[in-house]
């Protein structure tokens, strides 16, 4: 016969009346000095087991029981309990956490390599056009005030940019109209930028560059594919995404800091940026083709873009000025250049 | 039960012995952390639907590791309650941002819906927590009214808008009276009244204090590039610590007086409330908190809650005139369990 000591309370006051519980085959038998009363085992409920909480039985009447003797109430109803008792003694192993710790690891892992940019696509295709262009005019606005000044070229030189960039969108299905902005941007050197929206941004310095026509056309044809791909959009995405995970994951700590929200976010977009480069070289390629052009246009636009760079870096450039260094995150470019050529 | 703590009662002449019941937490980190981390993989590995089994077993972990009197709190939600408000919440959320995003009057429609659902959310939300929380086998109870927050949200917050945050005090005031005002443990209601002149003060001390801090910091950032121009990115650098850790102060200063403030007004019934949190003692805390959860890339997540909570349990005590005994419940319970089964149709968590 299983017995056990408990506290008794009849949900009418909060008088708490020390009793002994005695289990025969179907029925608790509870008696203490102001209480006798006898209960049907079957109709009695019983919460799951958790660590070393005190268990809280409820009696067909709505009375609770509770009792701090977890080997009687698991030798009485565990059986009942089957799934919420193996829970109970995951959680009480270390071994079995190891064991969570690494499942936890692999999954977080493949959920922000695999299943934060697949979800990011649809969702950044969700985003309204307008949207993405107020966002693209903020970047803008923001450089504006910061690292560029208006552009110095002449009326003639932007023309012919907008030409060259007319004729790689010839024949292309556009979501959002394309067009081309050119900054003095002298912290940032020769760079091409997709700015969210549907704006191809130039630095003066990449047209004073002397690139052929073909060249900049490939550069062009680069940028359109961050655009066409909603890169911009699905880079934000992302990082909320990945920061939702996170915050998730962390559940009951958010209030504790916002730093671990943001720390695995920075150093997955590294990750998630050179993948988005990929594409937009591989859309590239393809589009250089369709309009007549040839894919390795591209590769001689990385080369003077790198080579325009290094020598950038070797001339008295400040090092605050140094982190804009677009080529600088990208470390596989010959990797590119290569694949551009052999690709032809 | 023996503190060194004059009880004011009986200096004002009430004449009933009163008993000092401190809150007692009993949860432990490494306990907690196994639990914590066994839920989370299930989470992650069930795609989110386990959480809100993880989350009653958190819950249950809290309540029943923190006593008074030697008896535990004890927490009774229903997961699947818990996994159907979040699934309604999920789907108002995304059909709501689709709809508006096909139709601008459904846009206007959904904008207006979320202002009046959010006070209603968080009424439920509250409702459902009291209602699934127990102590000593009687039920809490919140009966609030999504209308009175809606009108506190509009009048107060308005006002507070268009005062520039002047006001601010009134609104918390009146936002912690209603959410306080409206929990009942048992058939016993707690009331506070309005606390709004101590808000004030606290408010305006807090905002004294930050800015004679904003300006001392000013002063050291000033001097430290005067004194050390080779190395302008340790100034840089010393500021920000610096600055990080007055909003911290200021954060935890408002905190602490605040929850003081209520619980030292708190009544229920025969019961009064003391609570002795200190501003720096939880910014401390904190501090110590978020370094260990950045340098242990989150692993140090249930040391930081248990902590927390161990600190915020043990600088309250219950002071009951006259026995916890005497708290008599709402009615029987074999007659609010239908009431509860209509109310549970109704009724979620969504976690507010």
């Amino acid at each position: 016969m299983i017995e056990f000591n408990a506290d008794y309370f009849d949900g009418r006051s909060a008088e708490r009346r020390a009793v002994r519980v005695r289990a025969s085959d179907t029925h608790l038998h509870v008696s203490g000095q102001t209480v006798q009363v006898a209960h049907r085992i079957d109709e009695t409920s019983v919460d799951t087991p958790l660590a070393r909480l005190h268990r809280v039985l409820t009696l067909p009447d709505g009375t609770e029981l509770h009792t701090a003797d977890n080997a009687a109430i698991d030798a009485l109803f565990g059986h009942r309990l089957p799934i919420a008792t193996g829970l109970a003694r995951l959680e009480s192993l270390w071994s079995r956490a190891l064991i969570a710790l690494a499942v936890l690891g692999v999954c977080i892992w493949m959920l922000m390599v695999y299943g934060v940019p697949l979800l990011a696509r649809p969702l950044a295709a969700l985003v309204p056009v307008t949207v993405e262009q107020s966002l693209g005019r903020q970047a803008l606005a923001s450089l504006d005030g910061s690292l560029c000044k208006p552009s110095t070229l002449e009326a003639h030189e932007l023309e012919h940019l907008r030409t060259l960039l007319g004729r790689v969108l010839v024949g292309l299905d556009q979501p959002q109209a394309i067009t081309l902005e050119a900054r003095n941007c002298k912290g940032i050197g020769p760079n091409a930028f997709a700015l969210p929206g549907g704006t191809v941004l130039v630095t003066d310095a990449l047209a004073h560059l002397g690139m052929s026509d073909e060249t900049l056309s490939a550069v062009f044809a680069h940028e359109v594919g961050h655009i066409q791909r909603q890169h911009a959009m699905r880079m934000a995405v992302q990082t909320s995404l990945g920061a939702l995970l996170v915050g998730t994951v962390m559940g009951d700590a958010a209030s504790i800091t916002s730093l671990a929200y943001t720390l695995p976010t920075v150093l997955l977009n590294s990750g998630y940026s050179r993948t988005m480069e990929t594409e937009a070289d591989e859309f590239a390629y393809e589009r250089l083709r369709e309009v007549g052009l040839s894919p390795s246009a591209l590769g001689d636009a990385l080369e003077a873009l790198m080579r325009a760079h290094e020598k950038g870096e070797d001339s008295a450039r400040q090092p605050s000025e140094r982190w804009s260094d677009y080529l600088s995150s990208h470390p596989a470019v010959e990797e590119r250049i290569r694949r551009a050529r052999g690709g032809d | 039960m023996s503190f060194p703590y004059p009880d004011t009662a009986q200096h004002s002449g009430a004449p009933r012995r009163s008993t000092r019941h401190p809150v007692e937490f009993t949860g432990l980190a490494n306990e907690y952390f196994r639990i914590w981390i066994v839920n989370l993989a299930l989470t992650v590995v069930t795609l989110g639907i386990f959480s809100a089994w993880a989350k009653v077993r958190r819950k249950r972990y809290f309540y029943g590791n923190t006593f008074i009197d030697d008896t535990p709190f004890d927490y009774h939600g229903q997961p699947l309650s818990i996994l159907k408000g979040r699934i309604i919440a999920a789907l108002l959320l995304s059909g709501g941002s689709f709809g508006a995003k096909s139709s601008t009057l459904l846009a206007i429609l959904f904008t207006v819906l979320q202002v009046i659902g959010f006070p209603w959310l968080v009424v439920r939300s509250l409702a459902f927590n009291a209602r699934y929380s127990s102590f000593r086998g009687l039920r809490f109870r919140f009966d609030g009214r999504w209308q009175v927050l809606l009108r506190i949200y509009l009048v107060w917050g308005l006002a507070t808008v268009f005062t520039l945050g002047a006001l601010y005090p009134s609104l918390k005031a009146r936002l912690v009276a209603f959410r306080m005002e409206h929990h009942a443990w048992g058939a016993t209601r707690a009331s506070l009244g309005l606390l709004s002149r101590d808000f004030y003060r606290i408010y305006l001390v807090g905002a004294g204090l930050l800015a004679a801090a904003l300006v001392a910091l000013g002063l050291v950032a000033a001097l430290l590039s005067m004194t050390s121009s080779q190395l302008p990115a340790f100034a840089i650098f010393t500021s920000t610590i610096l600055f990080y850790l007055i909003g911290v102060l200021e954060w935890a200063y408002l905190n602490t007086r605040i929850t003081n403030a209520v619980w030292n007004a708190l009544e229920l019934g025969p019961v009064r409330f003391e609570s002795r949190l200190r501003a720096r003692e939880l910014a401390s805390i904190y501090v110590t908190n978020a370094i260990a959860v950045v340098l242990t890339l989150g692993l140090a997540v249930p040391w930081a809650t248990i902590r927390t909570l161990r600190y915020r349990a043990e600088s309250t005590t219950v002071i009951a005139y006259g026995g916890l005994e005497a708290f008599v419940g709402v009615n029987t319970p074999d007659e609010s369990a239908t009431g509860e089964s209509i109310a549970d149709l109704l009724d979620f968590d969504i976690g507010l």
